[in-house]
């Protein structure tokens, strides 16, 4: 185009002028956008394409090298204004050769005024132009820089340039290094630790280090570690500063190398369980193949979203608030318990999820992580383990009771043939048979009681202890050695105390009926005794009831809560009940069963239960 | 007041005889009419109810009712009971006479207006003593009765 144009404007003779001025410098044409739509025969050598792939190509003039935004920039502005733009530019070509050239970028108008394409003019100073100005870089290839890089010392001035080599093939060599800036060997990620590791030597005079990747000439993975130096001079001010590249011992470095791996493909692989790493904010950074499936997002979607995007809109208020309080309490190293919440699937489905977290520092920034389960199935199971033991107590509690039926039928059945005229041998039968079916009764009722303590929880009241204690002496009046055994009683109560007062009355009746059934014989010399003792305090209540009766037998002492054990046949007529409807009750509100006995001196049952004051009533 | 009929409610044969037989000897000269439902003891209530001379001698006294019970639970009678006239009602003390101990079962009967006692079977002379002998004489202190 520019040739045709050329042409057109320019007589004949002017065209050796044309041929003169295309060899001299670079000429470039590109449209708006930065394409280039035409380069003479010097650009293509530059950049070392042929010169038919360049064109269509983003134009690599302007494509800047990280260092000269500014410049970039500047160009821009310039010609969004319209006006023309003349400065240095600096190139660094394919085969890693820098260039400085000085270039005028024109706007070209149409008839309508509107800017159609540029052109660009340059000249190839980077012969000279470096001797002038020193922040000029320099670039060498970088298979070459790498081999040397780790035999020599290097030194660096303020802005992290190469001033000077060790190594003198380094610097003579073609593609010298001396000119160059460290960054260009460092990956763009790390600039900025880098910037500040070299900051830190020339303002602090500290001694610093980084790590770095690289390949080394067989292509493997290689860590090395550059240690940077301030130098000083006379009057102890630091001029520059050395860096000393070592390459890490190989082996643990593939060691390490093949952890890395095994973590990352078992983070990744795991499919049950989901995986999500957030940052300090709560953005989510990475997360595995198990949570992809489980929340239905694609990576794409998720990475950089926050983690409450994963938490149900209904949980959201506490859900964050728990998870707010697991991040305090990571912070301050606090193991937590996990967390349970409701889990929001891309498709809006919700699924009850564990949750437990952990965190780590890499530098200054921390990271978490978080482990989640699908529980769904375990809630699933759950709820139903909970209505059949339910359903199950409520049959245990129907059939104790029906069978009662019957019972009470024949006990009175029995008292009606008790008034008929019998013979000794029948009246002794059918008393027999009434002590049998009273035990039977008797049975059915604890078994009844025992089946609802769980339902009991719901019916939580203040608790008369003396009423309560009364009221079971007044239902214990007719049980044998009632009347023989003297009673001390003392009750402690300095507040109120909240409990369900058929589990208290059951509690008592139960331990002070086992104090009666074990009471010795009444003597002269011997008065059977029980004492009963409660003390009530904010926190909870300690009842003990001793007696100084036949006492237990050390190999008894641990089975006396198990459900239907008896100590013997003779000595007891309990049905194996009591103690364990007892343990039942304390252990359902997290209380505690205590039994001290001697042989032959006497047994003492402790139960401590806690004060239900702030759940009052709506614990389920 | 004297006790001279006794209403007898249980859907147990058995239990409808052992009781019949423990009121016999009690005392021989009270009546009892005995219903294995609660269906049909009302019906005859709503009777007494229609009439208006009606001879005092066939009004219970007391009703002794069960619990469990098909159809109609003793529970469930009361609701019933309780459309009757107030004239009725006031001349007929309610007991519940039941095997069970349960103390929900308890509960229910106390709070129920009509309910005037509990009784847990098997009936005895010595409770029906204590229930009848001791209702003539302190009705107005206790207005709930339980007799185990």
């Amino acid at each position: 185009m520019l040739k045709e144009t050329a042409t057109s404007v320019l007589g004949t003779q002017d065209k050796v002028l044309l041929a003169s001025l295309k060899s001299h410098f670079l000429i470039v044409i590109s449209n708006t956008c930065g394409k280039l739509i035409y380069c003479n025969d010097n650009f293509s050598q530059l950049i070392g394409l042929p010169n038919d792939s360049i064109t269509g190509q983003t134009k690599q003039l302007l494509n800047s090298v990280i260092n000269y935004k500014t410049i970039f920039y500047n160009l821009w502005r310039t010609l969004l204004t319209g006006k023309e733009w003349s400065g240095i530019l600096f190139h660094k070509s394919t085969n890693n050769k820098a260039y400085s050239l000085n270039a005028t970028v024109t706007p070209v108008h149409n008839d309508q005024g509107e800017v159609v394409k540029y052109t660009t003019i340059c000249k190839d100073i980077s012969n000279y132009y470096s001797k002038f100005k020193d922040s000029a870089p320099q670039f060498c290839e970088k298979g070459f820089w790498q081999d040397n890089y780790i035999k020599n010392i290097l030194y660096l001035n303020v802005q992290g340039e190469i001033i000077n080599a060790s190594d003198r093939s380094l610097k003579k060599s073609e593609s010298r290094i001396v000119g160059c800036s460290v960054f260009d060997f460092v990956n763009p990620i790390n600039h900025d630790f880098v910037r500040a590791q070299i900051h830190k030597v020339f303002n602090k005079g500290k001694k610093a280090e980084f790590q770095s990747l690289g390949l080394s000439a067989k292509g493997n993975q290689r860590l090395y570690v550059s240690k940077i130096n301030p130098v000083y001079n006379l009057n102890e001010e630091i001029i520059y500063a050395t860096l000393k590249t070592v390459k890490q011992k190989t082996k643990p470095n593939t060691k390490l190398k093949a952890i890395e791996t095994k973590y990352s493909n078992i983070s990744q692989s795991i499919n049950v369980g989901i995986l999500v790493v957030t940052n300090s904010v709560g953005n989510i950074i990475e997360w595995n193949k198990g949570a992809e499936l489980a929340f239905g997002y694609s990576n794409a979607e998720i990475i950089g979203a926050p983690l409450t995007i994963l938490i149900s809109k209904k949980h959201s208020e506490t859900g964050v608030k728990e998870l707010l309080k697991a991040k305090e309490q990571l912070d301050k190293y606090v193991c937590r318990e996990n967390i349970e919440l409701l889990g929001l699937r891309k498709n809006g489905e919700e699924f009850p999820l564990e949750f437990a977290v952990s965190h780590w520092r890499n530098g200054k920034e921390k990271f978490y992580c978080a482990f989640m389960l699908d529980i769904s199935k375990r809630k699933a199971l759950e709820a139903k383990l909970k209505k059949t033991s339910k359903d199950l107590e409520l049959f245990l509690y129907r059939s104790a009771h029906d069978l009662k039926a019957p019972l009470t039928s024949a006990e009175g059945l029995l008292h009606l043939l008790k008034e008929e005229k019998l013979n000794k041998r029948v009246s002794l039968i059918v008393n027999m048979l009434d002590q049998t079916l009273e035990k039977g009764r008797l049975l059915l009722d604890d078994l009844a009681f025992a089946s609802i303590i769980s339902e009991k929880r719901r019916d939580i009241a203040i608790v008369d202890f003396q009423k309560i204690l009364g009221s079971t002496m007044i239902g214990l009046k007719g049980i044998k050695n009632f009347e023989s055994v003297a009673f001390h009683i003392a009750i402690e109560q300095e507040t109120d105390f909240y409990f369900n007062r058929d589990l208290i009355d059951s509690i008592l009746q139960n331990l002070i009926h086992n104090a009666l059934r074990f009471a010795k014989p009444k003597t002269v010399a011997f008065i059977p005794t029980i004492n009963i003792l409660i003390n009530v305090t904010n926190q909870d209540v300690n009842m003990s009831v001793t007696d100084n009766g036949l006492g237990l037998k050390e190999n008894h002492i641990d089975k006396v809560f198990d459900l239907y054990f008896r100590v013997s046949n003779e000595e007891s007529n309990g049905a194996g009940l009591g103690l364990y409807i007892v343990k039942r009750i304390t252990d359902d509100f997290n209380g505690e069963t205590r039994v001290e006995s001697k042989f032959n001196k006497g047994t003492t049952f402790s139960v401590c239960l806690p004060n239900l004051k702030e759940s009052t009533g709506n614990d389920n | 007041m004297t006790i001279n009929n006794i209403m007898l409610i249980d859907d147990n044969k058995i239990d409808l005889f052992v009781n019949q037989r423990i009121i016999e000897k009690y005392n021989p000269e009270v009546k009892t009419r005995v219903f294995n439902n609660g269906n049909s003891a009302l019906s005859f209530l709503k009777l007494l109810d229609l009439k208006e001379t009606i001879e005092s001698e066939t009004i219970p006294s007391v009703i002794l009712l069960d619990i469990n019970m098909p159809e109609m639970s003793g529970f469930n009678f009361f609701k019933e009971f309780k459309q009757l006239s107030t004239l009725l009602k006031n001349k007929i003390e309610v007991y519940i006479l039941s095997s069970s101990t349960s103390p929900d079962d308890v509960r229910k009967a106390q709070n129920e207006s009509l309910c005037a006692g509990y009784i847990t079977k098997p009936l005895t002379v010595d409770k029906l003593k204590s229930l009848l002998d001791k209702s003539v004489n302190m009705i107005q202190d206790e207005p709930f009765k339980k007799i185990v």
